[in-house]
């Protein structure tokens, strides 16, 4: 399992919450799932085998995969990549991002990533033009 | 539990309530080896939606464990005997900044980065930079009397609580101060929820003294031979009179450790100095640094550099702060645990016996220590750096704390002198500060919890115990129990 390789990362974080300072997703919720540590922590715990893929699916998949944590870590962990591999994982097991699912059903159906109708655009264009 | 979160859903609504089992899981954890997960988290949004949480959950007698940011070391924050953790996070408003009374109003979940840099547009600091950062609130900051990293200039927080508004465990809001500097009515109980970790009340705003910032700085380094030649320099900066910001030391083990690990070629040493100064302009602050110049000249200093850059300031300071990102270079999943010997203080003329002193007891169990201290303020940290599954070294770490602890003790230091008691320290609280004290807070405690619901299985107060109500992130890891068959 490509998670195993970065078993030490997971292990090597000391859950200090440095990496709050900057998480564009933890900024916006204060939810200490979203921070790098909180997914450390949730990590370690399904390795351990005290939670399963799916309990853990919707919170790996909130991550921007943007470093910033990398930058304030005390350990100068590099979260991302352990974040990418839990995700690797996730989609192995059918436990894919249901967000891209659905924008890709959503393009195949109507040709906009929202599932909005197409003519919705020729709107705008009337109002700019007005 | 059901129908407790439905009434807690009706007072804070139903995104400030989570019970899910994975995001109780991501609040389990803190630095110290323990696993504590609450049942679930609430996070009130304001004053009166803490008083009828508490109001509620007095009622039932069910555990409310207060957390800002959860950084603490010593598993203060963590809900040991589970029910409810009250997240104060998202009570993070900044009220008012008043450069007329140099004061600030601020919630409790407020950060402190974020608040210092509202301060600084304003010309204002509140000095007291906590090591956790952001990570760190207020509230956190003052229920733990917390020592920033300019304590030797500017003391701990406490002092600097002009007023507070508590909310105690059966929903009465109590008021402490007001804008005007001072006040002298009665017993200090604005002192006494200062470092009281979340035991005695909630924190639910502050009004805070503040400093102006000083408009120039520099930081200091040098390598000493002899930690002697250092602690000596430290002291004769004190006694000049020039107002350092900061003092202070890191061991040769460690300063040879990260420059190795990061290439930094730092020189052969006993023990590193880093300090900062300020200065109200830049020529009072030359004349501070040309003196601190040569007093650690005078003792031995090698190396000396004054930076005013940030990549050389960041060099400076490496010694002190970069040993956790070291380690895991050398030795892949090693990494640092809060254990209960993390940070004592000893007298001033002890420093450089103690920090050589520590240093040889952690590694004489066969494990990677990393010694610091506030050369300023006699407070060590010392750092365990060990494989978290090798059982021989959570037995190594247990027996340097014990030592460490009777150590310090013996030569007239104290057991903790910055992060408190906590939860790792529960079985040295009465040695450290006698029974009678230690009954006189449980009284104090019994009149203000009567029925202990808040923030219990810490500072010894309800048990002198550790490891005996929680569980443990690794199965390899040795309680006290154990330890003593
Ligand atoms: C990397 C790192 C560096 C650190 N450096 C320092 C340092 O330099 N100096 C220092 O003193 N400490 C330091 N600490 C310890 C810790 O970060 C500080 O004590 C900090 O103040 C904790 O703030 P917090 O918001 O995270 O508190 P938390 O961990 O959430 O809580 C700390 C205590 O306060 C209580 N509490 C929290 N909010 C409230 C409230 N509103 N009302 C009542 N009780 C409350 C909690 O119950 C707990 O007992 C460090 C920690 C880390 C991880
Ligand atoms: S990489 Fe993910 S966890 Fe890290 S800061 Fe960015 S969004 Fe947050
Ligand atoms: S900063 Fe790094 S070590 Fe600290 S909690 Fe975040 S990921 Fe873990």
């Amino acid at each position: 399992m490509a998670l195993e390789k970065h078993r030490h990362i997971i292990m090597e974080c000391v859950s200090c919450g440095l990496c709050q300072s900057n998480c564009p997703i933890y900024k916006q919720t204060n939810l200490e799932s979203n921070s790098a540590k909180g997914k450390m922590t949730i990590l370690f715990a399904l390795l351990e085998g005290w939670l399963n893929w799916d309990e853990v699916a919707e919170r790996m998949y909130e991550c921007t995969t943007c470093k910033n944590c990398q930058a304030t870590c005390l350990s100068g962990l590099d979260i991302p990549a352990v974040v990418e591999a839990a995700r690797a994982e996730l989609v192995k097991r059918g436990l894919g991002n249901k967000i891209s699912a659905q924008l890709v059903e959503n393009m195949q159906k109507t040709h906009n990533p929202f599932g909005e109708d197409p003519k919705a655009r020729n709107r705008l264009k009337e109002l700019a033009e007005a | 539990m059901s129908g407790t979160i439905k009434q807690l859903i009706q007072v804070v609504g139903e995104t400030n309530v989570v019970s899910a089992k994975v995001d109780r899981i991501a609040y389990s954890r803190d630095l110290t080896p323990y696993f504590a997960v609450p049942d679930a988290i609430v996070f009130p949004m304001n004053t009166e939606q803490v008083v009828k949480v508490l109001t509620l959950l007095n009622e039932k007698g069910m555990p409310v464990t207060p957390r800002g940011g959860g950084a603490s070391f010593q598993g203060s924050s963590l809900a040991v005997r589970g029910g409810i953790l009250l997240d104060l996070s998202r009570m993070n408003k900044i009220i008012e900044i008043s450069n007329e009374d140099m004061i600030a109003i601020v919630q409790p979940g407020v950060r402190y980065e974020t608040f210092e840099h509202e301060l600084q547009k304003k010309g204002l600091t509140f000095p007291h930079d906590v090591g956790s950062h952001d990570a760190a609130t207020i509230g956190g900051i003052l229920a733990s009397d917390s020592n920033g990293h300019h304590a030797y200039r500017h003391g701990r927080v406490g002092a600097w609580i002009q007023g507070m508004e508590v909310v105690l465990v059966d929903g009465t809001i109590l008021r402490l101060g007001t804008r005007a500097p001072r006040y002298n009515m009665g017993y200090n109980l604005a002192a006494l929820f200062a470092g009281s970790e979340g035991t005695l009340g909630i924190i639910t705003e502050a009004t805070l003294k503040l400093a102006p910032r000083m408009p120039v700085e520099a930081t200091v380094g040098a390598f000493f031979k002899n930690l002697d030649g250092l602690i000596n320099a430290s002291l004769a900066i004190s006694m000049s009179g020039i107002d350092a910001g900061t003092l202070e030391a890191t061991d040769g083990y460690t300063v040879k450790t990260i420059s190795d690990v990061m290439n930094l070629g730092f020189p052969t040493c006993e023990g590193n100095f880093v300090g900062d100064v300020q200065g109200f302009d830049e020529e009072n602050l030359q004349r501070k640094l040309m003196v601190m110049e040569r007093i650690l000249e005078e003792h031995g200093g090698e190396d000396i550099t004054i930076a005013r850059d940030e990549e050389t300031i960041n060099k400076l300071w490496a010694p002190r702060l970069e040993i956790d990102t070291a380690i895991v270079k050398v030795h892949p999943g090693y990494r640092e645990f809060g254990f209960a010997a993390a940070d004592p203080c000893v007298p001033l003329s002890k420093q450089a016996e103690a920090i050589r002193e520590i240093g040889r007891i952690i590694r004489s169990h066969d494990i990677i220590a990393a010694v610091f201290c506030h050369t300023g303020i006699g407070i060590i940290h010392p750092a365990v750096l060990i494989d978290p599954r090798n059982k021989e070294h959570w037995v190594a770490m247990k027996k340097a704390e014990q030592e460490i602890l009777e150590y310090v003790v013996g030569i007239g230091g104290v057991v903790t002198a910055e992060h408190g008691f906590g939860y790792v320290k529960n079985q040295y609280v009465r040695q450290a500060v006698g029974s009678i004290k230690l009954e006189l807070d449980k009284k104090i405690k019994k009149l203000l919890d009567p029925k202990g619901i808040l923030n219990p299985g810490k500072m010894g107060l309800d048990t002198e115990e550790r490891d005996s109500d929680v569980g443990f992130i690794y199965k390899e890891y040795v309680t006290d129990q154990e330890m003593t068959e």
